[in-house]
């Protein structure tokens, strides 16, 4: 594999970087790149404007992302600095200063008791037969930006992936993305993942693999989701044919969404202009004849 | 309302006929007129017809251009193709059919064209004109075509799905199905060869376009072993459309799934001094009460303090690989090792359920059964020694790190290790590769590797290691 450099202060070049997540999220790519969940905030039920807005105000930041970020700084053993915030609860205000002092160093806040859970997390999945291997220190990259362009509309991509085990020969390259989640069932996860837009993640990132050289049509796209709750199970799992096919043509629709609004240099909202028609569930007009 | 002015006429004529034009006119209203009348005084009858299309039907050449499929908005599009559609017109007789162009606008990009299928006998007709815009549609978007043979091409392709469209129009719909079916049922049948032969066939055929029979499988659902005739067709039917363009080897063809044996990563070469590297996991005793009871050679290395400097070496590896990147978090590292050890210290406390008693007769019993499949017997020291005997051998000195290697020494505590052991092979958590003549490795669950060499081992059976 193709080492991955250091990220230089903007990139120009296709290529393989490391660089902390903070970056990553800032887009690091000279004149723009679109990410996969750029991709998804364009297409609905979000709109290109929510993406604009997105871009140029940054997302807030949100304690269930934090807790995830945390989780994969203690499995991968890559990510910002953790801070414990030894308070019960983030509502006082010590709690609440303590936090965004940790914020603006570039650290992740986190309670006692979410820093323990997410230890004993890290450590379930040590202890996992398949799981712990896999993320054997050494046997990989962690958190490895990959940045391509997109040969149709030209558009830079950019996706960061969270492990990206050596290629093995005689082996297909597979790369790995680890969630929490509140449930591993793989049907909650199933849906969990097309809320989510997943599958376009799943194609995303294997179209920068590939485009990069990095792996052939046969890699694999891996999710190891745990649950945040004990015993934090750990379920492995990968989409099937049909998914990625429609998050590959979700994804061609959002670059050619990307395109447009980039040259019109309009960001539509929801209808737009016209007055949208309302229509209610189906179920509405079933409960009518209950009641 | 009203009418806007009529300035031209409603059907542009040549001002001017000439005299080859005059001929070829009356031609074509003579030939109309003919056909109908032939087709009055010899009518088709339909037995001849259904016959005609029977055998033709029947043939591998026809039914394997006899379906199309391409993929549309996630589903698969399959249907009859136009070359059906042609040989049936000529089957069911008194039928004429044909495409033209009626118009080309280069300044515009685009052809009006006409397809068109008449029954003469009935005076069925079906005609679809449209416009082919001299475009074909990229990732990018619709690319215009410029050059005429791409032109030309576009149009036919675009003509001869309109005028499949309007054969089968004419036809009736008994006729076209009774065919589709009896083609199907000739490439169920291929080419009379056994199944098994024409199941190797077709996997011969997909090698050759990179497709691996796992992939065949899991598009099918089936092993090989099961494949049916109808599963045979299909692949026909998608080999035919892959070689045409119409499908990509991708949309078709689902990737192998990922199983959990490809997520392990290999373990290190072992060490060339030290035969045994380190311990898998699971016999990395953690539950062993006190390391210094037991006096353990050098070469079985049961230490947890080598797991955590495997663990730095590891993080310092990873340091060279990136290159100019950021050092890798040693303290990590370091800490998983450290945790490793707690969890052995935890687990201690925690005490453990008093061991049943395990005999060594037991061990050579489940070990008999679990090894059952290594019946070779192999040259030692002079003297020829069973696989399964070895294999048991070794896996006591794996746990005891006695070279005497006997069932029979071991403590009861020892005797359990093995036992669980071997559970853990039975349950594919601890896995062995065999080598005759040479040795054994174990790789644990978490890609530690024990290689014992047969040599190591001085047991009753063999000679000195």
């Amino acid at each position: 594999m193709t080492a991955p450099t250091i990220a230089p202060a903007k990139i120009t070049t296709p290529g393989v970087y490391r660089m902390d997540a903070e970056t990553y999220h800032a887009d690091p790519v000279d004149g723009g790149s679109l990410s996969s969940s750029g991709a998804r905030l364009l297409l609905p039920p979000s709109c290109p404007a929510k993406f604009r807005w997105e871009q140029d105000h940054g997302e807030p930041p949100k304690a269930v992302f934090e807790f995830g970020t945390a989780a994969h700084r203690l499995v991968l053993g890559d990510g910002p600095e953790l801070v414990v915030i030894d308070h019960d609860s983030w509502r006082t205000k010590a709690a609440k200063e303590a936090a965004d002092e940790a914020r603006a160093e570039g650290k992740v806040p986190l309670l006692a008791d979410d820093y323990l859970v997410v230890e004993a997390m890290a450590d379930a999945i040590r202890r996992h037969p398949v799981a712990g291997p896999l993320f054997t220190p050494g046997t990989g990259v962690a958190e490895a930006a990959l940045v391509w362009r997109d040969e149709p509309t030209g558009v830079m991509c950019r996706a960061l992936v969270d492990w990206l085990p050596d290629k093995v020969p005689g082996r297909r390259r597979i790369l790995v993305d680890y969630k929490t989640a509140r449930s591993g069932d793989p049907d909650t996860l199933g849906r969990a993942a097309h809320g989510y837009g997943y599958h376009q993640q799943d194609a995303w990132y294997s179209a920068g693999a590939k485009a990069l050289g990095l792996a052939d049509d046969d890699m694999a796209f891996l999710f190891v989701a745990q649950e945040k709750t004990p015993p934090y199970l750990v379920t492995l799992s990968e989409f099937d044919h049909e998914a990625r096919l429609l998050g590959e043509r979700l994804n061609r629709h959002a670059l050619n969404v990307y395109c447009d609004c980039v040259e019109t240099g309009r960001w539509p909202g929801y209808g737009d202009d016209q007055v949208a028609r309302l229509y209610l569930p189906p179920w509405a007009f079933a409960q009518e004849g209950t009641s | 309302m009203t009418l806007p002015t009529q300035h031209t006429a409603p059907i542009a004529a040549p001002a001017r006929v000439g005299q080859a034009t005059a001929v070829e006119q009356s031609r074509a209203v003579a030939e109309v007129q003919a056909a109908v009348v032939v087709a009055q005084q010899v009518p088709r009858r339909l037995d001849v017809a259904r016959t005609a299309m029977q055998e033709s039907c029947a043939q591998l050449g026809l039914a394997d251009r006899a379906f199309y499929s391409f993929p549309r908005g996630g589903q698969t599009v399959a249907g009859p193709t136009v070359y059906l559609a042609r040989e049936l017109a000529r089957c069911w007789g008194n039928v004429q059919h044909g495409i033209a162009e009626l118009r080309r606008d280069d300044v515009h990009g685009e052809s009006e064209m006409q397809a068109w299928a008449w029954d003469v006998q009935t005076n069925t007709r079906t005609s679809h004109t449209f416009v082919v815009p001299h475009k074909r549609d990229t990732k990018k978007g619709a690319v215009p075509l410029v050059d005429l043979r791409d032109i030309y091409e576009n149009n036919a392709n675009q003509g001869a799905r309109r005028l499949r469209e309007a054969i089968f129009a004419i036809l009736p719909p008994w006729f076209t199905e009774e065919a589709v079916d009896i083609c199907r049922g000739t490439l169920e049948h291929g080419d009379g060869r056994p199944l098994a032969d024409r199941i190797d066939a077709a996997v011969g055929a997909y090698e050759g376009l990179g497709i691996t029979v796992g992939r065949l499988e899991q598009k099918l659902g089936r092993p090989r072993g099961q494949w049916t005739g109808p599963d045979l067709a299909q692949l026909r039917i998608t080999h035919k459309s892959i070689q045409r363009g119409e499908l990509t080897v991708d949309e078709t063809f689902p990737q192998a799934r990922v199983t959990a044996a490809e997520l392990v990563p290999p373990a290190p070469a072992p060490h060339p001094a030290a035969p045994v590297d380190d311990t898998p996991a699971p016999v990395v005793e953690v539950e062993q009460p006190a390391a210094e009871e037991r006096t353990p050679s050098e070469d079985t290395v049961v230490d947890l303090m080598g797991a955590l400097e495997d663990s730095v070496a590891a993080a310092k590896a990873d340091r060279t690989l990136v290159a100019g990147g950021p050092v890798p978090d040693l303290d990590a590292a370091a800490k998983a090792g450290q945790d490793a050890a707690d969890r052995v210290t935890k687990r201690n406390a925690a005490g453990q359920a008093p061991p049943p008693a395990i005999t060594a007769r037991q061990i050579a019993t489940k070990s008999a059964a679990l090894f059952a499949e290594h019946t070779e017997v192999g040259p030692r020291g002079g003297k020829s020694t069973r696989t399964i005997d070895r294999l048991r051998h070794a896996l006591v000195y794996a746990v005891t790190g006695r070279r005497t290697a006997s069932a029979s020494d071991c403590t009861p505590d020892e005797l359990l290790r093995v036992w669980q052991r071997m559970d853990d092979i039975a349950e594919g958590k601890l896995t062995y590769e065999l080598e005759l003549e040479v040795g054994v490795a174990f790789t644990s669950g978490t890609g530690t590797i024990t290689t014992i060499a047969w040599d190591e081992l001085e047991t009753d059976d063999g000679g000195a290691g």
